[in-house]
């Protein structure tokens, strides 16, 4: 247990940036946990008397249109954020992955089908096309989650497959066979481990997207309204009061926004640099 | 044709050496997972000399340091490495060459053969006009008789109609036909020493030996010397006038070929020479296989602990330079052999 | 009557096995052209040659992890290319293979210990203490120390590797053993104590062997027969003394000149070829040498010659420029 503990913290000496970026994530799930204890206030209680005030001792971070407390509401937010990104994340893992191990290992018509679908979701640009599909569909968090997941499915998919593709070049696949392996612990005993690791780099990275989507989806006017404590829907609403002065409205969450996305992409990165250095270290 | 210099007990010492690499180490530092910093002894004294028109053979195992000295030799060693002591070449210290003093050398006055056709040569240029560059870098033809030197060197080095094949691309040509075009690259400029790196890696059987044939003919016409490098101890002793044997990061014995094979003196080149012959009968399989390792940093002998000679003396005293046996140029570096 | 076909059955026999790649050209690539070959059980055949030869493709087929374009694959009687997927798979509990380059054969993410438990676990019944059991002592066969079954393979050396290898393959006490220069990519002092661990394998167990090598040396010390193969095509074939001290293709005469002794004082006379090997996508239509035999003649381009054999039935060559006084008769299966 030492060792694995010393092990990382090495990594994280020889790559800052995960480290960073793992503790801004960190202090941000940490605020989806355990909401109801850090908010000082109910994020959907009204205060009349208090409608648009500045940041303050009572206050934190200012209130809304609607007199509710931006602290509060934002603290909350996290949970939505965490709350979509991830489910959607999971169901573009759990639909791509398998998709791509068997489009790279047989090739055929899911291949094919695989490679069209990436070309046609390349066509569009992918927040237009979750607007679209949203607004056509309802609105409802469910429905988001379901977009993004599955519009996200192929890049996982993708990523799998073009590993498996160079395992092919290789002798793995053909020793494993000749010992006597059939398809299934092909696929899941040698295959899928050393096939996955493109795929860990891109969980980070598809959930800054997933938070990115949702967001803009709700400044858009889609799928989340209020006054659901959601960081796009806030800023959505702080817009219009930013040209009235009260700056603080949409500020705020669009920093908690701006931050976490950071966090989870310079994490992202950090393990993209240490995988890849790990593959060359021998 | 026989090399010069043979019938006479001279050695390749009291004849001035065309290369004479003394006292040479090379570290690399490197950071280990663990984050902590160590240090590879990649060369640890090396000491090796080629007479005037001799042939000869560096041989040694994974790890043993020879193309490392190489590299070194033709300064091609990166910034991060730490090198120590002198390669005299022409009068000139190699190591202490940079810049324009050390393109002046490399290519003319010392052709490099290098391992991988297909890496030596560029893949977008066209096969004669990379020769033709090479040409005009060192002399002040103009571009046609640069031209007609090399159809004649693609001619020499025995590649069918050159005229045609002087517009090839790297990648047209077959390895053996790459190779021989490498050959010709290193000795167009009449270079006084080439270096082979490993040059039939790849080949097949019976053109590694054209090669070889071709290599071995055309250095002697030119009056050439000659360092091969190898892991291969047939191509040592069928093309080879001296030989060097080289075991993590040191030369364990050299001299004539044909003294070492009738008269090994080093545990190692017995066992290679055995390993190499009848492959099956020997007892050789309690030997440790893996390779040394070089981050240990010791200057007693790093064979010792595979070595069926090993005594106590071996794991603790330092080597000393080189003990000698009865042939003057025949040099052992080992503290129990045999010192009249 | 031809005695290069065994009465008794073989345990590995090919029969006019052919192998073409399409490669996306005009033409297919052959590999393997009309090759015919059979090991006994306990045999060890080379088979010998160099780049464009068909020698790993051949090893493939006899595996099954190719099929032949044309032709049969027969393991102990049966065609390979004819059985069930779980069939094949239960049957290769009785043969194996083993690769040039171990580093890439083996799951970087397994220990050494499930490597070498892997055949055990897919082709027995054993409990998982029993092969633990069966892995140590195999382990100490293959003179691995116990510490190394914890390590992963980028840790172990080549011969190591090998030797992890080699032990994997015989898990299961197969009848057969492939291996496709298995000492090609290790250190010459490695490679003696892998051949003579195969060379003592091969008498305690008696397991036939098809071991595929462009090292004359090595097949000499280690083959009962061998089979000369040049562009996909047998050339010569017969028991190893035979070919290699009296070699009747010119082919194979070229081959042996061109070895190089690590004796200084022998000193081979070199048959001196013209140009290389041809490419298998443009192989000449008759005899594959006749591009570089230096007794070539224009009857050699008519198509494949036939194999002639020796008055003892047990030597063959695929040439017509053959004495006959040497090799009298044609073999039946051409």
């Amino acid at each position: 247990m030492r060792t694995t503990l010393m092990a990382w913290l090495n990594v994280f000496r020889g790559f800052p940036s995960i480290a960073v970026g793992l503790v801004i994530v960190g202090l941000y799930a940490a605020m989806a946990l355990l909401a109801p204890w850090l908010a000082p206030m109910d994020p959907i209680a009204v205060h009349s008397d208090a409608v648009l005030s500045p940041p303050s001792a009572r206050f934190l971070l200012g209130t809304d249109g609607n007199g509710m407390d931006l602290f509060s509401r934002i603290i909350y937010g996290a949970r939505y954020a965490f709350g979509i990104a991830v489910p959607a994340v999971l169901l573009s893992i759990l639909i791509g992955v398998p998709v791509g191990l068997w489009a790279g290992y047989r090739g055929g018509w899911i291949d094919e089908a695989l490679l069209r679908s990436m070309d046609l979701l390349r066509v569009f640009p992918s927040i237009i096309l979750a607007l679209t599909i949203v607004a056509a569909t309802g609105q409802s968090i469910t429905n988001v989650i379901l977009v993004i997941g599955l519009l996200d499915a192929p890049i996982f998919a993708r990523v799998v497959r073009a590993e498996i593709l160079a395992l092919r070049g290789g002798l793995l696949m053909e020793s494993a066979r000749a010992i006597g392996n059939g398809t299934t612990r092909m696929l899941f005993v040698h295959l899928l481990p050393n096939s996955i690791s493109g795929a860990l780099t891109q969980i980070s990275v598809r959930m800054a997207w997933a938070i990115r989507v949702s967001a803009t989806l709700a400044f858009v006017g889609i799928g989340i309204q209020q006054p659901t404590p959601e960081w796009g829907a806030m800023i959505r609403q702080g817009a219009e009061f930013m040209v009235t002065g009260e700056w603080w409205v949409a500020l705020f969450p669009g920093l908690a926004l701006v931050t976490l996305i950071f966090g989870l992409n310079l994490a992202a990165d950090g393990i993209q640099d240490w995988m890849g250095r790990r593959r060359t270290q021998r | 044709m026989s090399p010069p210099a043979m019938t006479s007990a001279a050695t390749s010492d009291a004849v001035n050496p065309v290369l004479s690499i003394r006292g040479v180490h090379l570290a690399f530092a490197s950071q280990d997972p663990q984050g902590a910093v160590r240090r590879a002894q990649v060369l640890n004294g090396v000491a090796l000399e080629v007479g005037p028109g001799r042939i000869v053979g560096l041989i040694g195992e994974t790890g043993a340091g020879k193309s490392m000295t190489a590299t070194a030799t033709i300064g091609l060693l990166p910034p991060s490495a730490e090198v120590q002591g002198q390669i005299m070449f022409e009068g000139v210290d190699l190591l202490s060459l940079q810049g324009a003093a050390l393109d002046k050398v490399r290519g003319a006055r010392i052709g490099f053969v290098a391992q991988n056709p297909r890496a030596a040569l560029e893949p977008v240029t066209r096969v004669g006009d990379q020769l033709v560059r090479l040409i005009q870098a060192h002399s002040s033809l103009t571009k046609e008789a640069a031209r007609q030197r090399a159809i004649a060197i693609l001619e020499a080095v025995g590649i069918p109609d050159p005229q045609a094949r002087y517009r090839a691309y790297p990648h047209e040509l077959s390895g053996g036909m790459a190779q021989r075009v490498v050959i010709a690259m290193a000795l167009v400029n009449q270079p006084q020493l080439v270096i082979a790196d490993e040059p039939t890696t790849g080949l097949d059987v019976t053109v590694q030996a054209q090669v070889l044939d071709l290599l071995q003919q055309l250095v002697r016409a030119q009056g050439a010397a000659a360092l091969i490098i190898t892991h291969d101890l047939g191509i040592v002793a069928q093309y080879c006038d001296d030989m060097a044997i080289m075991f993590a990061g040191r030369v364990v014995e050299r001299g004539p070929v044909t003294q070492i094979f009738a008269n090994p003196q080093h545990p190692y080149t017995r066992r290679l020479i055995a390993a190499s012959r009848a492959r099956i009968g020997n007892t050789l399989t309690s030997m440790k296989s893996d390779p040394p390792d070089l981050f240990r940093q010791t200057t007693a002998c790093v064979y010792a602990d595979r070595c069926e000679l090993a005594a106590e003396v071996c794991q603790s005293a330092p080597l000393e330079k080189s003990c000698s046996t009865a042939a003057p140029d025949h040099r052992v570096l080992c503290h129990l052999a045999q010192i009249p | 009557m031809t005695k290069l076909t065994p009465p008794e059955p073989a345990l590995l026999q090919l029969d006019h096995v052919s192998r073409s790649f399409d490669v996306g050209g005009k033409r297919p690539l052959v590999a393997v052209r009309n090759v015919s070959l059979q090991i006994r059980p306990g045999e060890v055949l080379g088979l010998v040659g160099e780049s464009g030869s068909g020698k790993s493709t051949i090893g493939r087929m006899a595996m099954a992890l190719l099929p032949p374009t044309s032709g049969q694959v027969r393991f102990d009687g049966r065609d390979l290319s004819s059985l069930a997927p779980a069939e094949l798979r239960r049957l290769r509990q009785r043969m194996q293979i083993i690769f040039q380059d171990p580093w890439g054969a083996l799951n970087p993410r397994h220990t050494i210990g499930r490597l070498m438990e892997e055949p055990l676990l897919l082709h027995t019944t054993l409990s998982a203490a029993q092969r633990r059991e069966e892995v140590i002592a195999i382990a100490q066969r293959m003179q691995l120390g116990l510490p190394l079954l914890e390590r992963y393979p980028a840790q172990l050396s080549g011969g190591q590797l090998q030797r992890v290898c080699i032990g994997r393959a015989l898990a299961t006490q197969p009848d057969l053993l492939v291996l496709d220069e298995p000492t090609s990519s290790l250190d010459v002092s490695v490679r003696a104590g892998i051949l003579q661990l195969l060379n003592t394998l091969r008498r305690e167990t008696g397991v036939a062997m098809l071991f595929i090598s462009h090292d004359l040396e090595t097949i000499h010390a280690l083959c009962d027969r061998v089979v000369v193969l040049y562009l996909g095509c047998e050339v010569e074939t017969g028991p190893v003394d035979a070919v290699f001290n009296k070699p009747a293709h010119p082919y194979t005469q070229a081959l042996l000149s061109a070895q190089l002794f690590a004796d200084p004082t022998v000193k081979t006379v070199r048959q001196h070829l013209q140009g290389e090997i041809p490419s298998p996508l443009a192989a000449p239509p008759g005899c594959p040498f006749s591009t570089r035999c230096p007794v070539y003649e224009a009857r050699c381009d008519a198509g494949l010659p036939p194999m002639h054999l020796d008055r003892e039935g047990i030597h063959a060559a695929r040439c017509i420029r053959l004495s006959p006084d040497r090799f009298p008769s044609l073999t039946e299966t051409n």
